[in-house]
């Protein structure tokens, strides 16, 4: 909710209306190469969760769009409750597979991959998911009032505080290529157990359009991450932009700390609505 | 407190001593001939220049001389020399009317030398900027709005963020330490549109001054300036209506007397009508203020004088029915003005201001409100004991109210709670004395101590942390996070929960080399117990005002500064050097992805550091002629400092030295005015600065559907350089000599050669080409603005 109420000054912002933008050209410095985890060991409800993945990849320059795998790390995940240890093997370049993952609630896990010389370590906690009550759609709700939206109704856990990511997936006529992306992470501050609603608003929504969402209640820290990840991503401009920060996760690099990796290791079970829009 | 009044009152005796009989005191008001508003800083002295004073902000001034016979020089900057011949025999009072220079700027001036400068030269008082608003009406403008606080950015040391943007920056200072005060009553938040237009209306306005550095003690609350802005009193002799039309904004002043030469009103207004300029206001958006400036004044003898004042302000914003935003300032204040004998002049304010800002979200059904509220009781008095030592002392109190934000739910059906921030409370005692101390004819000092206290009250329900530390740093994944709290404390209403003193010593010195040349050296110390927490390189009228407490310290500030004072050719010219360094205890930065917004708890989102600033400001001036106009240049730097606060911590930007948003290496700007006749008039502005601080992602990466710019250090590089030239002319109708209806044409091209100045520069990538790009956004083009002005 406060993020949306921080876009809102950045969409009120007059400068919006009266100014213009043109591509100039910037020179810019190149940052020492840093390894890049992408440990999200997602677990579908109603799917055993045995098959995972996880992705290396390296920073590159900024003008290079080019994404640069990491080949040849050793990785591991090791349940801290049973001491048992899963190995994923590369299936291509940076892309590191298991098929025999064995996914439970709030129990802690350990991320341990060995590349360069170097041992990277991190450890999280599965969590449970919310479980959504309801997808509707409307025109009225939402931001505006004339464009439509699907409504997404879930209950907050009671008595605690939690965070939550929701992600939007629109697929227009209900084809396989993705139109638009939207995800949301936040706190229950203002809706402490009570009944939410979350929509997803666009203009182009029409009949037998897909919109699929996934739900996940994340930990503060990933939360935090996520957004700060969004905060660097989302390029808000002028004299109300936020000042940029270096976004480190909760990997650490156990044999040299100031090589630290960029990236995060976050275990998430996760409820799944798809909705076809009338 | 009672050890230093009783100080006070000992150095009151001491100095009565040295008063020696058989002088005699002059006392009254130095005011303008044709309306009858009193002058600030209209000087009065012996025609050899050795003893003379100036009036104070209320007209008043008290000399005291040796019996006998004395030709007094009376003058003031845009004013013709008066001369008036006394013999003194006792105590009198002398209220003395001069007349503006109207039109004269091109036949020789008076022959009464021009006392002012001189004056300025002995006095200890530096840093000090005084515009006068004919001045500022003059200076080119965008939209040919007239605007004070883009005139004061002009001058050395004085810095904005660039177009659009709130606040302005002083000696490197961030604009939360700027004390802005209008007819004595605290301005929060100082722009309109978000920093397109000021929140002073140019008509309303009297004078300004700008202490930029050795601020006198009656001052204290913010640690970089004061703006010192007040309001005219209104006509006493005449009614009269003034009013302009512009392409953004019309305004009207009405102003009279009530009772001739006793009493007088003020009326002024300014509305916009922006919307129809937007190009995007297209569907249901609308954005525009108003605002409103009034006086009365009250004479009611010589020796007593009632004001009272308001300013009401509003902005607000729709869009497209989804959400409606308002802010706006409103201060109300009464004023008595009282003589208790020739040589004590007092004057006792009661003031009261309030900013709010509102958000009303249609379709979420919810609203937002905060604010702060202040009321100051405030008791300033000046004795003139003779020649050499004036005294000026007083107190003040202020209770403040902050509410930092309230969510109100707006229907039944909405899904958000009430939610209301925690309510903040505290209140400031200050006491102060300040002597003006001539020493010799060229050694003049001024020396005083403020004292102040701040107090940070209940009702409320802190948080309490391990070992008091509400942000920690987690040395593994080397970041800071917000700490979990391990309990509360509940404080009852009007408890203590936190207490601060402050001792400012505040010192200044002039010493006058020749005629024409002084040095001017000071000190001062400034104690800021009030934090406007944002995190965005300028102000947004969301952010909040925040009181020191248990979690955060009041900001402590020395600044030394040096000059160098001299009239060129007759005092054609002026040259004012000047050189300061400043720093600044426990200035706050925000940890990485800090969360301000609606959080109650915000000590978790704060570090506290350190900033200082030092520079070398010139400012050259020409006075006279049918050129006028200003050089200023300033060369300088500000940075700050988050140090870890253990041997493990790292700190922000890895503890080093990083750049603050409004450091500005150069900051250059011309201005001119040149009269060709007396029906045109010309005028020009060039600016040009160091871009401002920026950050540029050093690479890149994708991480589960983002693709993330990588940042390495802050503030370490620059926007492309800014710059712009102005234009402006001025059209006088020939008619307006024989008749009472007076009116102008001003004509104005902001921006001539169309730098595309850069606002801002952000990288995203190219949806066609999928490379990355920078992307400026610039927000002036070439601007031509007209505006239509009348008076009668």
């Amino acid at each position: 909710m406060k993020n949306t109420v921080f876009k809102i000054i950045a969409i009120l912002h007059i400068l919006n209306l009266i100014s213009c933008q043109d591509v100039v050209k910037v020179d810019l410095e190149t940052a020492r190469e840093r390894l890049v985890i992408e440990a999200l060991i997602n677990w579908e409800n109603g799917t055993t969760g045995n098959e995972q993945t996880i992705k290396l990849t390296k920073t590159s320059s900024f003008y290079n769009n080019q994404i640069i795998p990491a080949t040849g790390a050793n990785m591991v995940i090791k349940n801290l409750n049973t001491q048992q240890e899963f190995d994923f093997t590369e299936t291509q370049d940076g892309i590191y597979q298991t098929s025999n993952f064995i996914p439970e609630i709030n129990t802690t896990y350990e991320l341990e991959v060995g590349y360069n010389n170097a041992v990277y370590k991190a450890t999280s906690t599965l969590l449970d998911a919310p479980v959504i009550q309801g997808v509707t759609q409307s025109i009225t709700n939402g931001l505006s009032v004339e464009d439509p939206e699907v409504n997404v109704i879930f209950q907050d856990f009671e008595n605690q505080t939690d965070w939550y990511r929701i992600v939007f997936n629109y697929y227009k006529n209900n084809e396989d290529e993705q139109a638009d992306y939207e995800d949301n992470v936040f706190k229950d501050d203002f809706i402490e157990g009570n009944s939410v609603t979350l929509f997803y608003e666009n203009e182009e929504l029409q009949a037998n359009d897909r919109i699929e969402i996934k739900m996940y209640k994340i930990s503060e820290r990933y939360f935090n991450f996520i957004t700060k990840l969004q905060q660097q991503a989302d390029t808000d401009f002028g004299p109300f932009a936020l000042p940029p920060i270096n976004v480190k996760g909760n990997i650490i690099n156990t044999t040299k700390a100031d090589n630290y990796p960029y990236g995060y290791f976050s275990l998430n079970k996760i409820n799944t609505a798809t909705y076809l829009f009338q | 407190m009672k050890i230093i009044k009783k100080g006070i009152l000992s150095i009151l005796l001491l100095l009565a001593n040295f008063i020696i009989a058989q002088n005699f005191t002059i006392s009254g008001k130095i005011s303008d001939q044709a309306n009858g508003e009193v002058l600030f800083g209209a000087e009065i002295a012996t025609s050899d220049y050795k003893k003379g004073t100036t009036t104070n902000e209320y007209g008043f001034y008290s000399l005291t001389l040796p019996k006998g016979k004395h030709t007094l020089i009376i003058s003031y900057l845009g004013y013709i020399s008066k001369i008036k011949k006394i013999d003194l025999t006792k105590n009198i009072t002398l209220n003395i009317s001069i007349k503006e220079e109207i039109n004269t700027l091109d036949e020789v001036v008076v022959s009464g030398k021009e006392l002012k400068i001189r004056q300025k030269l002995k006095k200890p008082q530096m840093s000090v900027t005084k515009l006068n608003v004919k001045t500022i009406k003059q200076a080119p403008v965008v939209f040919g709005e007239v605007d004070i606080l883009k005139t004061i950015t002009l001058l050395p040391g004085v810095t904005t963020n660039g177009e659009g943007s709130s606040g302005f920056n002083v000696r490197g200072g961030a604009s939360d330490q700027n004390l802005v005060l209008l007819d004595e009553a605290t301005i929060y938040n100082t722009s309109h549109l978000f920093g397109f237009f000021s929140v002073f209306n140019a008509d309303a306005i009297k004078d300004i001054n700008l202490y930029k550095g050795g601020i006198p003690a009656k001052y204290g609350g913010r640690v970089a300036s004061v703006l010192d802005v007040r309001q005219k009193d209104g006509n006493n002799k005449e009614f009269h209506i003034n009013g302009g039309i512009g392409l953004i904004s019309s305004r009207l002043m009405i102003e009279g007397p009530i009772k001739k030469d006793k009493a007088s009103f003020l009326l002024a207004g300014r509305a916009s009508y922006v919307n129809g300029f937007l190009k995007a206001a297209k569907k249901d958006n609308r954005v525009g203020f108003y605002d409103l400036n009034s006086k009365i004044s009250y004479e009611i003898n010589d020796n007593n004088k009632l004001f009272l004042s308001g300013y009401f302000g509003q902005d607000s914003f729709k869009l497209n029915n989804f959400f409606d935003s308002s802010y706006g300032n409103n201060t109300f204040n009464l004023r008595w003005n009282h003589l208790f004998n020739p040589k004590l002049f007092s004057n006792l304010s009661f003031i009261y201001s309030k900013y709010n800002y509102n958000l009303t979200f249609n379709t979420l059904d919810f609203k937002w409100d905060s604010g702060i509220i202040d009321t100051n009781i405030k008791y300033d008095l000046k004795y003139s004991f003779n020649q050499k030592y004036k005294l000026n002392f007083g107190a003040s109190f202020t209770n403040y109210n902050f509410n930092p934000g309230e969510i109100k739910p707006t229907s039944e059906t909405s899904a958000i709670n009430e939610y209301i921030l925690d309510k903040k409370y505290a209140y400031e005692p200050a006491i102060y004395a300040e002597l003006e101390h001539k020493i010799s004819n060229k050694l003049n000092l001024r020396y005083g101590i403020r004292f102040n206290s701040f107090y940070r009250i209940g009702k409320q329900t802190l948080n309490t942390y391990q070992d008091d530390l509400a942000v920690v740093y987690n040395p593994n994944l080397d970041i800071y996070e917000r700490a979990n709290p391990i309990g509360e404390i509940s404080y009852k209403k009007g408890e203590t929960i936190a207490s601060f003193t402050g001792l400012e010593p505040r010192f200044s010195l002039a010493y006058q080399v020749n005629d024409n040349t002084s040095v001017k050296a000071s000190y001062q110390k400034i104690n800021q117990y009030l934090h406007l927490i944002s995190n965005t390189n300028s102000p947004t009228p969301l952010d909040v005002w925040t009181p020191s407490g248990k979690y955060i310290k009041p900001q402590i500030s020395n600044q030394y500064a040096i000059g160098f004072f001299k009239n060129i050719k007759n005092e054609m010219y002026t040259l004012e050097i000047e050189s300061y360094y400043k720093d600044v205890q426990n200035r706050i930065d925000y940890i990485d992805g800090a969360d301000l917004i609606a959080n109650n708890h915000l000590e978790t989102e704060i570090l506290a550091g350190k900033s200082r600033a030092y520079g070398l400001e010139i400012l050259l001036r020409k006075n006279k002629g049918k050129f006028t106009g200003w050089f200023s240049y300033t060369v300088s730097k500000s940075e700050q400092k988050i140090t870890g606060r253990t041997a493990i911590e790292t700190g922000i930007n890895n503890g080093n030295w990083y750049n603050t948003p409004y450091d500005r290496t150069h900051d250059l700007s011309i201005t001119g005015s040149y009269k060709l006749n007396k029906k045109w008039r010309f005028g020009a502005n060039f600016i040009f600065q160091t871009g401002r601080p920026a950050n540029f992602p050093s690479g890149q990466y994708q991480f589960d559907n983002y693709t993330v710019p990588v940042f390495v250090t802050r503030n370490a590089e620059r926007l492309p350089a800014y710059h712009h030239l102005d234009i402006s002319a001025t059209l006088n109708s020939r008619k307006n000599e024989d008749r009472k209806w007076k009116s102008e044409w001003v004509f104005g091209v902001y921006n001539l050669y169309g730098r595309k100045n850069a606002a801002s520069i952000t990288f995203a990538r190219n949806e066609d080409t999928n490379l990355n790009e920078a992307i400026r956004t610039s927000i002036f083009g070439i601007m031509p603005a007209i505006t239509y002005n009348f008076k009668f």
